[in-house]
């Protein structure tokens, strides 16, 4: 029985915070940045099939590991660069320029990779025991890279002359410019920096799952929901919009269905949303 | 001869049919102080506009040191050496005011140490951690110029300064001003309503009218120039 409900509380908090390393670059490039970036499921999917690639150049885990988000950042430079910084006025425009380039990466993919799933061994297939039940030592590691991440990017945002003009230019464009701020790099750097965060969590969580074209999709939605639903935006919030949806959501399926899970989830989030449809998010302007 | 610091030349803006800016033409030397004064709508803070980048001239030329800066962006002509403050004063609202003066020491990179000073120069310690946007207009306007100052400008732009000031407060602000062009060296371009501070600045003044500088020198030929005194300083003079 304990065995159980340990089980159940280890694969919620699992849920949890492999959702936040997920949507902790949405919390940056969307919630702090307005940019409503409908291919940050396929910079998880990047993350992934880097890590994959650097495997088999003989690179080993770690390696990886670390090269994947370098790799996925250096692709959200060049797409804030090429694409967002043109059309970030225009909210409509970035979600279908966005999706574009989401589906353009996916198909990338498939040509080079094929549609197959592919695989990478985790660093370490031990368990560890606790209250009573077995679990692998690689979802405590994932778990554990999560709240680093997160601390990490609080401290950024919160304690270092880069957070601090991010800040200033997400809260007052104008301003921020007339201040000095160099406005263009700053939000080219800080989409960089939330990309990068898409592409640690997808080389992180690739031994846990089927590397395959799709696995970014099941990602996007709870994602973006983790973020609508904080309480604040930036990364401290968006623990908490994680810890409601991908809770509830893993709480559900235990109990009731997958299924019902995500329907469940999806009510909830129309309903907070409805409920809190006052608030602003994104860029001040 | 040395080129001056700010050199304005035939300058026009226009908003739909609207000359806001009509040929203006300005200059500035290194450490001079100058007040620009003129009636509501005559073009004072388009010109800050266009010098400091904000609004691209339909005409005209803009030189900083030498150096054509026409048109380029406000964050790389802040980083030349100018810095201005607004009527409405620009300070990060949900920042604290700590965080203000860190924000324009990072954008300036001026080592954020300085911040601690700054924050005392300006008698804002009191008010270290509240947010900006939370303080009275003054003490926000305070803020801004700190900001500015924190960042030693070449050039200063300053947009009615103490609107909304006692008479007593302004004469001290025009003090305080000219003791801060003294000691930074700074140019300082300042456009002012406010007459009494104008006379305790002590500076040159130039008049704009219907988007032209019409005339330029001490405060009292300025107010004994017929055209000024019919269009703008009227028996207030």
């Amino acid at each position: 029985m304990l065995a159980d409900l340990a089980l159940v509380l280890l694969d919620t908090a699992n849920r949890v915070l492999t959702l936040l390393l997920v949507a902790l670059g949405l919390a940056v490039t969307f919630g702090l940045m307005g940019i409503v970036n409908l291919a940050h499921g396929e910079f998880f999917l990047l993350g992934a099939y880097a890590h994959v690639a650097l495997e088999r150049l003989g690179l080993g885990f770690w390696w990886g590991l670390l090269l994947a988000p370098v790799f996925v950042g250096a692709a959200g430079w060049i797409l804030e660069v090429v694409v967002i910084r043109r059309i970030q006025d225009r909210p409509l425009d970035s979600l279908v320029a966005t999706w574009g380039v989401g589906l353009a990466i996916k198909q990338a993919v498939v040509l080079l990779f094929g549609p197959a799933s592919h695989t990478v061994a985790p660093p370490f297939a031990t368990t560890v025991a606790i209250a009573g039940t077995s679990y692998p030592v690689y979802r405590l590691f994932v778990m554990a890279l999560a709240l680093a991440a997160t601390g990490l990017t609080i401290l950024l945002l919160l304690r270092t002359p880069f957070g601090l003009m991010v800040r200033g230019t997400v809260a007052d464009r104008g301003l921020a410019a007339a201040t000095g701020l160099p406005v263009r790099r700053l939000d080219a750097l800080a989409f960089a920096y939330g990309s990068a965060l898409a592409g640690l969590a997808g080389a992180a969580t690739a031994p846990l799952m089927s590397v395959d074209p799709q696995m970014g999709v099941g990602f996007l939605l709870p994602a973006f929901l983790s973020v609508l639903v904080a309480p604040a935006s930036g990364a401290f919030g968006t623990v908490v919009g994680a810890a409601v949806v991908g809770g509830s959501e893993s709480l559900a399926a235990t109990v009731v269905s997958p299924v019902v899970a995500q329907l469940l989830v999806l009510a909830g989030a129309v309903l907070l949303l409805r409920l809190a449809a006052g608030r602003r998010y994104g860029r001040e302007r | 001869m040395e080129a001056p610091l700010l050199d304005v030349r035939n300058l026009v803006k226009g908003f739909g049919g609207v000359l806001a800016v009509a040929g203006a033409s300005l200059s500035l030397d290194r450490g001079e102080v100058l007040a620009l004064i003129g009636p509501n709508g005559c073009g004072k803070t388009t010109l800050f506009n266009l010098v400091t980048g904000i609004e691209r001239p339909d005409a005209g030329v803009i030189r900083f040191a030498g150096r054509d800066i026409t048109g380029l962006p406000p964050q790389r002509i802040a980083r030349l050496g100018i810095g201005r403050t607004f009527q409405v004063p620009g300070v990060f609202a949900s920042a604290s005011v700590r965080e203000n003066l860190a924000v324009a020491a990072a954008a300036a990179r001026r080592p954020l140490s300085e911040v601690a000073p700054m924050l005392a120069w300006a008698g804002l310690e009191r008010w270290a951690e509240e947010p900006a946007g939370e303080l009275p207009h003054g003490l926000q306007q305070r803020l801004e110029l700190a900001m500015v100052v924190l960042q030693r400008p070449r050039l200063l732009l300053l947009d009615e300064p103490t609107a909304g000031w006692e008479a007593g407060e302004s004469r001290a602000a025009a003090i305080a001003i000219r003791r801060l062009a003294l000691q930074t060296g700074a140019a300082v371009l300042v456009v002012e309503h406010d007459l009494a501070f104008v006379r305790a600045l002590g500076a040159e003044v130039a008049v704009m009218l219907r988007g032209r500088i019409v005339v330029r020198g001490p405060y009292g030929r300025v107010a004994a120039d017929p055209e000024v005194r019919a269009a703008y300083l009227g028996s207030r003079a």
